[in-house]
C-alpha cells in the first residue's frame, strides 16, 4: 500500500484502576496493547471486536481525544502523538468523528446550526454569512433542510440526529472520519438510510473512514478491509472478502459463526465459544485468546503468537499459522 | 393430530398511555398466539409496542399512565385480564416468567444471587431453604454456569453480563413455568455470548417443552431460533407466519422492507431503506398505519384498517394489497 493516509504503529494505552486506599498495589487496565493499522486515502477500514476489546480507545487515541502511552500515529506524514496546542488543532481540522449515541453527542442547548458550524468556527475556516451557508450546505448533503438550522437536537429523531452528527463531521471537508458505532443505536431500516448516506458521501468527497463496530454484517457491508480486535490487540487483518471466505484466526471464525444469519434455512450452532471476554486487567499470558480458544495448544499459554502474513494484506496473529 | 389450543392467546389487545401531548395508542387491537413448546418471535422496530405487549401479558404496565383499553389475554384457558390481583400475582414467576434486556437492573445489587433465587422459589413453593438451594443449583447447572455454588454466593456486580443473564434465566425457570416472556434478552450482550444464551433457550424449549415469546428487533435472531414469528408495526401486528414462510415469502410490504434492509446480503451495494420514520402513536395515520411509508400504497390504504387474512395455512397478513388476501 503506497502512501497511507493514516499509519498507526505499536499503539498502547492503559488506564490505572482506582487507586483505592486499601487496594494496595496499582492495577492497570491495558485497553490497547500494541496496535498497528493503516488507512489509505478514500478507503474504509472496518475495526470490529466485542465490548472491551479496545476498539473505541484506538479511535479516541487517533483523534487525540486520549493521549496514547506509546506508539506512533502518523497522519498524512505528520506525527500526531507529538503535537500539541495550535499545531494539534490544525492537524485535527482534517479528522472528524461521529459517535454512537446521537443523544449525548449533540449539545442539547445549541441549535443545529451552531452544532454543525462549530468545526468551522473552532478552526477559523469561515465566519458570518459563509458560516451559515456552509452549515446549510452540509445539512442539505445529509438530507435535512435549512429550516433545521434554528432548531434544537431534541426536536429530531435518532436517525435525523445521526445525520446532524454526520453533517458536523463533514462540514470542514475532512480527509478522515472515525465512525464509532454510528448505527448501533438505530433501527435496521434507519441504519440502512445512514449506511447508504455514508457511502454516497464518501463516493462524492473521497474521504476515508475508520468504521468501528461490533456488528460484523454492518462492517462487511461498508468496509474494503477489516481488522479484528480481541482484548486490546488486533488478531487478524484482511480484505473483506478474504476475511469472510477464509478466516484464519480461531477468534475470527468463532465471531463469524456466532452471527445469527437472517435465513431460517441455515440454522447453525451459535454457541461456538464458551465463557465471556476476560477482563483486560489481568491479561492471560501467551496468546490472549487461548483460554477460550477451541484449538489451543500447549505453546499458546506460554508464548505470544507471531504475526504471520498469509497473503498480501491478510495478516494473522496465531500459533496455528507458521511463518513462511 | 388435532390442532391444540394455544397456550397463550392474545386477542385484539389495545393499550394506551397518557402523555402531555395526548393519549398515545401504543397497541391497537394486536392479536397473536403462542403454542405449547414453541419459540414465537415478536419482531419490530423501536416504539412499535412489542415490549408493551409482553408486559401486558404479565399485567405489569404502570397504571397510570398506562391503560389496557380492551382485548383479552387467554393463558391456559383463563382470561388474565379478568383475574383478581392475587391470582395474577401467584401466576407471575410460577406459570409465566419474564426476562429483560438488561440483567443488571433486574437483579437486586445488595442481595446475593442465592438469596434472590431462593426467594422466587419459596414465594411459590412450600419448601425448606435447603430444598430451595438444591433447585437453585440444579437450575444454574441447566444454564451451564460453571461452579454454581460460587455463583449462588456472589453478588450481581461480581458476574459478567452473560453470567447475569444466565442467572436471570435460571431464576425465572426455577418454578418450571409454561411460558417465558423474553424481552430482548441478548441485545445487551456480545455476539459470542448472545450465541450461548440463544442456544440455552432453544435447548430448554426443546427439552422441557417450554414456550417462549421472544421479543427482538433482530431478524437474524428470529431466523435462527423461532418457529413462528409475528411482525409488529406502529402498535399493530401486521403479519404472522412460520419462520420459513416469513423469510421466503414475506407478504406485508413492511416485512419485505425490514428483511431487505438487513446489511450483508448483497455485498456492498445500496441497501434498501424504508423511507421516512415510524409515525407517532399519538396521532397515528388513518387506515393502514404503514401507508405513508409504503412503496405500493393505494388510495384505499388510507381509508380502512386492513384486517388479518390467511394467505397460507400458517401465514396471515394485514394488507389491502395482499394477493390472495382480499376481503373474506
Amino acid at each position: 500500500m503506497s502512501d497511507p493516509l493514516l499509519l498507526v504503529a505499536n499503539l498502547c494505552k492503559s488506564f490505572p484502576l482506582g487507586g483505592g486506599f486499601f487496594s494496595g498495589g496499582k492495577r492497570v487496565l491495558k485497553a490497547v496493547d500494541g496496535v498497528d493499522l493503516s488507512v489509505s486515502r478514500g478507503e474504509t477500514l472496518g475495526l470490529v471486536g466485542e465490548s472491551g476489546s479496545g476498539k473505541s480507545t484506538v479511535g479516541n487515541c487517533i483523534l487525540r481525544l486520549l493521549d496514547p502511552d506509546s506508539g506512533s500515529i502518523a497522519f498524512d506524514g505528520v506525527e500526531l502523538a507529538e503535537l500539541s496546542g495550535e499545531a494539534l488543532t490544525k492537524a485535527r481540522a482534517r479528522m472528524q468523528v461521529v459517535f454512537q449515541d446521537p443523544q449525548s453527542s449533540l449539545d442539547p442547548r445549541m441549535t443545529v446550526g451552531g452544532i454543525v458550524s462549530l468545526p468551522l468556527r473552532v478552526q477559523g475556516l469561515a465566519r458570518g454569512r459563509e458560516l451559515r451557508e456552509r452549515a446549510a450546505a452540509a445539512l442539505s448533503e445529509v438530507g435535512l433542510g435549512p429550516e433545521c438550522l434554528s432548531r434544537y437536537p431534541h426536536e429530531f429523531s435518532g436517525g435525523q440526529r445521526q445525520r446532524i452528527g454526520l453533517a458536523r463531521a463533514l462540514v470542514a471537508d475532512p480527509a478522515f472520519v472515525v465512525m464509532d458505532e454510528p448505527t448501533s443505536a438505530l433501527d435496521v431500516s434507519v441504519q440502512a438510510q445512514i449506511l447508504n448516506l455514508m457511502a454516497g458521501l464518501q463516493a462524492k468527497r473521497g474521504h476515508a473512514y475508520l468504521f468501528i463496530s461490533h456488528d460484523l454484517t454492518v462492517v462487511r457491508h461498508v468496509s474494503r478491509r477489516i481488522a479484528v480486535m480481541y482484548l486490546g490487540a488486533i488478531v487478524e487483518t484482511a480484505p473483506t472478502s478474504a476475511l469472510f471466505d477464509s478466516p484464519a484466526h480461531p477468534y475470527t471464525r468463532a465471531l463469524l459463526a456466532s452471527v445469527p444469519l437472517p435465513d431460517p434455512r441455515i440454522r447453525r450452532n451459535l454457541a461456538r465459544l464458551t465463557g465471556d471476554v476476560p477482563s483486560p486487567v489481568d491479561l492471560p499470558p501467551g496468546c490472549r485468546f487461548h483460554p477460550r480458544c477451541p484449538e489451543a495448544m500447549a505453546v499458546c499459554a506460554r508464548e505470544a503468537p507471531p504475526t504471520v502474513s498469509l497473503a498480501p494484506g491478510h495478516d494473522v496473529v496465531c500459533h496455528l499459522h507458521r511463518p513462511g | 393430530m388435532p390442532t391444540p389450543e394455544p397456550l397463550l392467546d392474545i386477542r385484539d389487545l389495545s393499550v394506551s398511555f397518557a402523555t402531555y401531548q395526548g393519549r398515545a395508542m401504543v397497541l391497537d387491537r394486536a392479536s397473536l398466539s403462542v403454542n405449547r413448546g414453541e419459540i414465537m418471535g415478536l419482531v419490530g422496530e423501536t416504539g412499535c409496542g412489542k415490549s408493551v405487549l409482553s408486559r401486558a401479558v404479565l399485567r405489569i404496565i404502570a397504571s397510570p399512565p398506562g391503560r389496557i383499553d380492551g382485548g383479552e389475554i387467554f393463558f391456559e384457558g383463563r382470561d388474565l385480564l379478568a383475574l383478581p390481583k392475587k391470582a395474577m400475582r401467584r401466576l407471575r414467576g410460577d406459570r409465566i416468567s419474564m426476562i429483560f434486556q438488561e440483567p443488571m437492573s433486574s437483579l437486586n445489587p445488595v442481595f446475593t444471587v442465592g438469596n434472590q433465587m431462593r426467594e422466587v422459589i419459596r414465594a411459590h413453593r412450600d419448601v425448606s431453604r435447603a430444598e430451595a438451594e438444591a433447585v437453585c443449583l440444579e437450575m444454574l447447572d441447566a444454564v451451564r454456569l460453571p461452579e454454581p455454588g460460587a455463583v449462588l454466593a456472589a453478588y450481581p456486580h461480581e458476574l459478567s453480563g452473560g453470567m447475569r443473564q444466565r442467572v436471570m434465566i435460571a431464576m425465572e425457570l426455577s418454578c418450571r413455568p409454561a411460558l417465558l416472556l423474553a424481552d430482548e434478552p441478548t441485545t445487551a450482550l456480545d455476539v459470542t455470548v448472545q450465541g450461548q444464551i440463544l442456544a440455552i433457550l432453544s435447548e430448554l424449549s426443546a427439552r422441557e417443552g417450554l414456550s417462549i415469546l421472544l421479543v427482538t428487533h433482530d431478524m437474524g435472531v428470529v431466523a435462527q431460533v423461532c418457529r413462528r414469528v409475528a411482525v409488529m408495526y406502529a402498535g399493530q401486528v401486521v403479519e404472522v407466519a412460520d419462520v420459513e414462510s416469513l423469510f421466503a415469502r414475506p407478504a406485508h410490504p413492511y416485512t419485505r422492507g425490514l428483511i431487505a434492509s438487513i446489511p450483508g446480503r448483497a455485498d456492498g451495494g445500496e441497501l434498501y431503506a424504508i423511507p421516512g420514520s415510524v409515525p407517532s402513536p399519538i396521532n397515528p395515520p388513518p387506515g393502514c398505519r404503514f401507508h405513508s411509508r409504503c412503496p405500493q400504497a393505494a388510495p384505499d390504504c388510507r381509508l380502512a384498517v386492513p384486517e388479518m387474512v390467511r394467505v397460507a395455512p400458517d401465514h396471515a397478513v394485514a394488507c389491502h394489497l395482499c394477493p390472495g388476501g382480499g376481503r373474506p
